[in-house]
């Protein structure tokens, strides 16, 4: 069933962050839906012929990120808040990917005052463009209307 | 990724073997020295290294079938040379001699491992014989090395043991036997939850199915660790340095700690390293040599485990 | 040579008791319980005893079987056990085969004392199989503890050699046969508690060993 799993013993990445990433990517693209149930480690460690001790501590850690949640009895459950908690991750990287860029550039010795500059100008051409787009949007809605009158 | 600290944590659960400065000699001569391992429940142990460095003396000590000439060894919480039955009874070992009776048929072998166990599970041996598509009717002195293995990982299965203790269990056997006997190995027996440790001289086999790996040589251990914890912590640190760096601090770079090895090509400087590669760089990073580039890289099992071999021998 | 020698010595002292008898019973007991069944017999128990263990050593099953939950003890007086078993029961065959040929040629023998001496042969016989037993556990190939039990036996029964009553004392195989015994004219209790204590020796001193033995 797991067929969108391809872990690699071979790759100098450890197995279980393997594990952690590829299924926190089927969670954001949607293969893994709130409340669907995850194999047990068990079948997981008998499909992928990986040791069982290295799928609990993929889940573990995936808990641990509040993407996963194991019931007693029941298995181990895509958490119902997965959206909320998905959205919240990217926040935390967008926000750090931002930090990143900001310490490469003044480590290239770009001044404060000139990212500043690009940072603002970038932010009035996106947010223009997409007042545009918008506008040609309803404008195209008006163009589609008119025929009908 | 924050996972990367939790690494580790695993191994602090109950261990099924654990050995506390093991020695043992044959005569003057010795061949396990001061060697201390922990084998976590629930693992599946790949004991690597090359032939005749002690592996499978290491085993005999834990099967009572040698006793050790000092240092402890405990296995699933028994010692291994007061408890020996406790410990034979709940673990299944394989030797890495073909140890079956050749003029016996699998029935035969049944009946005799049922009448010396503590408990028997006919069922269980008859699932993997025709898993493994045995032939119940030859005298097992007619089988392949392949078949043999086969139907002596069979009969561990019968007691129903907590341990598997495989010595060199795909010895012999072609690729597509022995890829078959680990895959087996691990969904059939790791997945119920059993730990596994098993010896094997072949890098690639024990990466492929371990997650836990000690490597033996000449008696000693020189490494024993978690698969993933040990490509989390060793990693190659590449360094470009804008000019030609004086030896002087070169020598400086090798000294440095965690760092396991260095080659030098010109203006660049490749660095085996073992813990915090990241402070490790910035160490590097902040010295008075400009350097025009820093890259980490994942390290490839197979270089680690020539380097430490290489190591070794370079160090007597 | 030696061998040969040996056994021509023995065949003439044989002749010599037959002469003294002269009797068929003599003769059968010179033919089976004091010549031939010992010889066949003691090399039965050495092929059996020095095989116990060296076999398993040497193709590598003794791993199999010591890795199983039964102490070393266990293994080693099963095993000690089947061998005597089967001792015995070719002991008893043979036996029986004197008495029934016997009857058929018309010369009956005594019951009681082929019993006898058949029980006195079969201890004999237990310290030829311990000794293989215990060079079993030293050795780890089988022609070692064959050799060496068989060559220890036959030193042991140089005294016998020659016909002194004293050095006759101190040559064990000179108690497995008795014809006394045989004829009923006297119940061979010395012998039998001697070649008793001998056949247990050799299997007390193999059992701390096989204990001790690293594989």
């Amino acid at each position: 069933m797991p067929n969108w799993l391809d872990v690699n013993p071979r790759s100098g990445v450890p197995i279980y962050v393997q594990l952690v990433q590829q299924i926190t990517h089927a969670l954001e693209i949607g293969i893994l839906r709130p409340g669907y149930q995850l194999p047990t480690v068990r079948q997981l460690a008998s499909e992928l012929t990986i040791a069982p001790n290295t799928i609990v501590k993929a889940y573990d850690e995936l808990a641990k990120l509040g993407l996963i949640e194991s019931r007693q009895g029941v298995g181990t459950l895509v958490t119902a808040n997965l959206h909320g908690t998905l959205y919240q991750h990217q926040l935390e990287a967008i926000f750090e990917h931002l930090s990143a860029l900001v310490r490469d550039a003044a480590n290239l010795g770009i001044s404060e005052q000139e990212v500043r500059d690009h940072f603002e100008s970038d932010l009035t051409r996106f947010y223009r463009g997409q007042q545009d787009r918008q506008r040609k949007k309803s404008d195209d809605e008006h163009t589609e209307i008119i025929p009908g009158q | 990724m924050e996972a990367v600290n939790q690494t580790g944590a695993a191994s602090k659960a109950s261990a099924a073997i654990e050995l506390h400065n093991l020695e043992v000699k044959y005569g003057e001569r010795s061949a396990v020295n001061d060697l201390s391992l922990t084998v976590p429940a629930g693992a599946i142990f790949g004991f690597l290294g090359p032939n005749g460095a002690g592996k499978t003396t290491t085993i005999k000590t834990m099967l009572g079938l040698r006793k050790p000439d000092g240092g402890s060894v405990c296995v699933l919480g028994y010692d291994a040379v007061m408890q020996s039955l406790e410990v034979r009874a709940r673990v299944g070992y394989m030797s890495e001699v073909n140890s079956l009776y050749d003029f016996l048929t699998i029935p035969q072998h049944c009946a005799f491992c049922r009448s010396v166990s503590r408990q028997w599970d006919q069922e269980m041996v008859d699932r993997y014989v025709s898993l493994f598509g045995l032939p119940t009717n030859r005298k097992v002195g007619k089988f392949s090395k392949g078949m043999k293995s086969q139907l002596a990982l069979s009969l561990l299965m019968g007691s129903n043991p907590d341990l598997l203790i495989l010595d060199e269990p795909t010895a012999g056997l072609d690729p597509v036997a022995r890829h078959q006997f680990l895959n087996h190995l691990v969904a059939e027996i790791a997945a119920q939850g059993k730990t596994i440790f098993f010896s094997s001289h072949i890098l690639s086999e024990v990466e492929a199915v371990a997650d836990w790996v000690g490597i033996i040589r000449d008696g000693k251990l020189i490494v024993c660790d978690e698969l993933d914890h040990l490509k989390q912590t060793q990693k190659v640190l590449k360094l470009t340095y804008v000019e030609l760096p004086p030896a002087a601090e070169v020598t400086m770079l090798r000294s440095l700690p965690g760092v396991m090895s260095l080659e030098q090509e010109g203006r660049s400087v490749r660095l085996l390293t073992h813990g915090d590669v990241e402070s490790l760089s910035q160490t590097i990073q902040a010295r008075s040599h400009a350097l025009r580039n820093v890259d980490i890289v994942d390290l490839d099992l197979e270089d680690l485990f020539l380097k430490y071999m290489k190591e070794e021998s370079n160090g007597r | 040579m030696v061998v040969k020698e040996f056994i021509e010595a023995r065949s003439q002292l044989q002749g010599q008791i037959q002469q003294l008898t002269g009797s068929y019973d003599g003769y059968v007991w010179s033919q089976w319980f004091s010549k031939n069944g010992p010889d066949i017999l003691a090399i039965l128990a050495a092929v059996l005893g020095a095989s116990l263990i060296a076999s398993e050593v040497n193709k590598g099953t003794i791993f199999f079987l010591l890795s199983k939950p039964v102490s070393r003890d266990r293994v080693l007086l099963t095993k000690y056990l089947v061998s005597v078993l089967i001792l015995l029961g070719v002991s008893l065959l043979s036996g029986v085969a004197i008495l029934v040929a016997s009857a058929m040629v018309g010369h009956p023998q005594n019951v009681g004392g082929v019993l006898i001496s058949t029980i006195l042969l079969w201890l004999g016989m237990l310290f030829v199989l311990g000794l293989a037993l215990l060079f079993s556990v030293l050795f780890h190939d089988v022609l070692r503890p064959l050799i060496f039990s068989l060559l220890f036996t036959l030193l042991l029964s140089i005294p016998g050699l020659i016909s002194n009553a004293t050095l006759n004392a101190w040559n064990l195989t000179f108690y497995w046969s008795s014809f006394a015994a045989y004829q009923g004219t006297m119940f061979p209790l010395k012998a039998l508690l001697i070649c008793l204590v001998a056949a247990l020796v050799p299997v007390l001193l193999a059992i701390p060993l096989f204990r001790k033995q690293a594989y």
